[in-house]
């Protein structure tokens, strides 16, 4: 089982629609697949017309029975199933804070599905906080959408400064460019300057484009209604080149 | 396929075909690895049903729980197989795997315990190893090992497919409404089938629409699973496949009748192996063909005066002959099988210098293969088989039958048992820590007789003991199987090395990793050569020995 998290301590940045549009694909390739919306927004859970509730409550779930399969709804697709956000999860920190080891904490939940899904996504509230330390903690690796901004390339460097102080660099980082306008002279600069730097981005990029806008209104992943649209093919392409890393190829 | 350390023997070891009657319906049980809840919540299994030939599925619509609502129907016709290896692995482990034909490419379904996995692909697999990584591919690894999946049904399948959805539009189950064919055939044999599938995290939904579907007239749940319902139609019997010649006798029956039956049904075995031998769809025919020849020619030698004594030798001489053509393929398929055992005992950065010796063992187990089919359309195996039946089902004539044939099988069987046993044990006996390895190989030639005979036998004594003592004697087995396959291995590989000089071009790196693998499979042979003296022991002990004495001796043989 692998563990990918998409995450960005700033919100905002496209990190829902790709833990969305790839998890379809990774389940669409063939591959057993599990989205947990960890983001009490629940905007991930929304988009597969799932209600924004977990049994119990989300304390029920992290610290009393500890079951995640029991709360996990199927998609419509095949090979897709999500574990749903539940409004509780704002209070998170706290349910892992009661937890012994709360950093990972997440690993252990998530280590009974190993025979049961091939990927596992976890989609990441913005900020730095004991989740995200979970998240980093549990994760193989890490998917971190960029807006390419001058502050995207500081926000890597403080991300990964962070994982390296607090012992967390097992994760692979795989940032990306998310929401690029063409139109904009800074956008094309920042994509043309940042890859030579000192942080392998990632070659595919995810364009800002309507269609992405579009999901919350068709509630379904880009890569269904949209596939062949610039964003349809950007998420294909950026899963293809993931799969490819990953696999060591 | 092989992550074992030591050589791939224990992999491709025959799988237990249970009885149809056994199977039928077992999926919930026998899971292989499934997660408790898969064994507990049977409300997440697909459902099918049996329809009424005027049943109307959109009366469903009105008996839908509240805010649920049918989508309208899709349609699709499509090719189905339904695939399973020659001996049904699939099958006897509870699960079932279809290849639906979409307009391009499968999609393959994989059942067990009720839980489905979905996965699309170009082309049908052939072996575990052709699907991508993953879950599915692991677990129909684990259960075909290296048997090829055949189309054993194809049916013609006319779909209508509902999605229930809840206020929100999410789908929270599915309904199929599907017709089926048995392809090539034009009545249509098949009862419709709707089948309830489920989707998880919502068994409350599924729980009422099943509630619906029962109390709906006529409809009744599907006795069968399609899959047995379609081998029936095509007149084809799932488990119909076993490679071993487990015949019930009667101890009074006589040694002649009995032996007969045994040889009868071992070349049934060899038969059935012919086609898939020939087409080389995967190396288990060849690997079966070949067990059945030897089992024949150790009844003929192991079981003495009970055939007439002429014609036994020349067909104990014909069966050799047959034994012998068909080894070289036998070894080139076990190297290929192995192959990636050699790849995973060198380091890693080396692995890749040796796949010219897969190319050439490929290539000339291509040879060897084509050898062997040509002889198998010769006229000597033709007449071998031909008289060899001829014989098993004519009596023999009073006159010349020999000395033990009218004798109860019983009594013979113990006597060639026991005999078989104390032979076993005075050869193990003898042999120490600087005997020879060829003293270890006859010493495996006899085990592997005396397990033919306890196996063709054990319906005359009681079962649970015979097993305890097949068992001990299998342990004992698989070490001198490794340290005799091991002593092979190199030796050929040696003589592949210098092979390979000859006819092409091949390139110091992959010689030194060819000299590496060596060098490990001998490490490996000098750590079997010193487990034995305790394997044996195990199988010498005393509570075996008191055991095989009370199943086998007979009381006017005097103890040794």
């Amino acid at each position: 089982m692998r563990i990918f998290a998409t995450y960005n301590i700033k919100g905002g940045v496209g990190k829902t629609a790709a833990a969305v549009n790839l998890a379809y694909l990774s389940a669409a390739g063939g591959a057993r697949t599990l989205l947990w919306d960890l983001d009490p927004q629940g905007a991930a859970t929304f988009y597969f017309r799932v209600r924004p509730k977990v049994k119990g409550g989300g304390r029920k779930l992290l610290i009393r029975d500890r079951d995640l399969d029991n709360r996990i709804k199927g998609s419509d697709f095949d090979n897709l199933d999500l574990l749903p956000a539940d409004f509780s999860y704002r209070h998170m920190d706290l349910f892992l804070d009661e937890t012994k080891k709360p950093t990972r904490h997440l690993k252990k939940l998530l280590k009974p599905l190993s025979s049961d899904y091939d990927h596992v996504f976890l989609d990441c509230p913005p900020s730095i906080s004991l989740v995200s330390e979970s998240v980093f903690h549990a994760a193989d690796v890490l998917l971190i959408p960029l807006i390419p901004t001058t502050l995207s390339l500081r926000t890597l460097e403080q991300l990964s400064g962070f994982l390296d102080d607090r012992g967390h660099g097992r994760a692979r980082m795989m940032p990306f460019f998310s929401m690029v306008d063409r139109r904009k002279k800074l956008h094309r600069d920042v994509c043309a300057t940042l890859p030579e730097q000192e942080h392998a981005i990632l070659d595919s990029a995810i364009p800002n484009a309507s269609d992405v806008e579009r999901m919350g209104l068709e509630r379904s992943p880009v890569s269904l209604f949209a596939a062949r649209s610039p964003a349809g093919r950007a998420y294909a392409s950026l899963w293809a080149e993931i799969m490819e890393l990953v696999n060591g190829r | 396929m092989c992550r074992d350390p030591v050589p791939v023997r224990a992999h491709y070891r025959r799988v237990i075909i249970l009885p149809y009657s056994v199977c039928a319906g077992r999926g919930a049980r026998i899971a292989l690895k499934s997660a408790p809840h898969e064994r507990a919540s049977r409300q997440s299994m697909t459902q099918e049903f049996l329809l009424p030939a005027d049943y109307d599925p959109q009366a469903l619509q009105t008996d839908l729980p509240g805010g649920l609502k049918l989508s309208e129907p899709t349609e699709r016709e499509l090719r189905r197989y339904l695939l399973d290896s020659f001996d049904w692995r699939l099958f006897a482990a509870g699960c079932s795997l279809v290849a639906d034909e979409l307009a391009p490419g499968y999609e393959l379904q994989f059942s067990s315990a009720g839980r489905r996995v979905a996965i699309r692909m170009a082309k049908l697999p052939r072996f575990a190893w052709d699907l991508p990584a993953g879950i599915l591919a692991e677990r129909l690894g684990e259960l075909l090992e290296m048997r090829a999946l055949m189309q054993r049904v194809a049916l013609r399948t006319q779909r209508r497919e509902w999605r229930i959805l809840d206020r929100h539009a999410k789908t929270v189950a599915r309904l199929r409404l599907e017709s089926h064919a048995v392809a090539g055939e034009t009545d249509a044999g098949l009862a419709p089938r709707l089948s309830l599938l489920p989707v998880k995290g919502y068994d409350h939904v599924t729980r009422r629409l099943r509630a619906g579907l029962e109390a709906a007239a006529g409809v009744v749940p599907a006795p069968s699973t399609l899959f047995v319902a379609a081998c029936r139609s095509a007149g084809v019997q799932p488990g119909d496949y076993s490679a071993k010649p487990d015949l019930r006798f009667d101890p009074r029956d006589s040694a002649a009748d009995a032996l007969r039956a045994i040889l009868r049904r071992i070349l049934e075995v060899m038969r059935r192996n012919e086609a898939g031998l020939v087409a080389d769809i995967d190396s288990e025919f060849l690997h079966d063909f070949r067990v059945a020849v030897r089992r024949t020619r150790s009844a003929l030698t192991q079981v003495k005066g009970v055939l007439p004594q002429r014609q036994v030798e020349h067909f104990r001489q014909e069966f050799a002959w047959l034994g012998g053509v068909t080894g070289p393929t036998r070894d080139l398929d076990v190297y290929l099988l192995k192959f990636p055992v050699y790849q995973s005992r060198l380091p890693r950065e080396i692995r890749p210098d040796l796949q010219p010796l897969h190319a050439f063992l490929l290539r000339h187990q291509g040879q060897e293969h084509r050898r062997l089919c040509a002889q198998l359309a010769g006229g000597r195996y033709a007449r071998l088989m031909d008289e060899w039946q001829r014989f098993l089902d004519t009596a023999p004539t009073a006159q010349e039958a020999p000395v033990h044939a009218a004798r109860p099988i019983r009594d013979v069987a113990a006597h060639r048992i026991w005999k078989n046993y104390r032979r076993v044990l005075r050869e193990g006996l003898a042999i120490d820590r600087h005997s020879p390895a060829k003293a270890l190989h006859e010493l495996r030639k006899s085990c592997k007789k005396l397990r033919y005979l306890m196996e063709f036998f054990q319906s005359l004594f009681p079962r649970d003991q015979v097993r305890i003592l097949i068992k001990a004697l299998k342990r004992l087995q698989e070490n001198l199987g490794d340290f005799q396959d091991l002593e092979v291995q190199v030796d050929h590989l040696r003589a592949f090395g210098l092979q390979m000089q000859k006819e092409q071009n091949v390139s110091a790196a992959t010689l030194m990793a060819m000299g590496m693998l060596v060098e490990r499979l001998t490490e490996a042979q000098q750590l079997a050569r010193a487990e034995f003296a305790e394997r044996f022991t195990e199988f010498a002990e005393s509570g075996n020995r008191a055991l095989f004495a009370q199943l086998f001796r007979i009381r006017s043989e005097s103890p040794a």
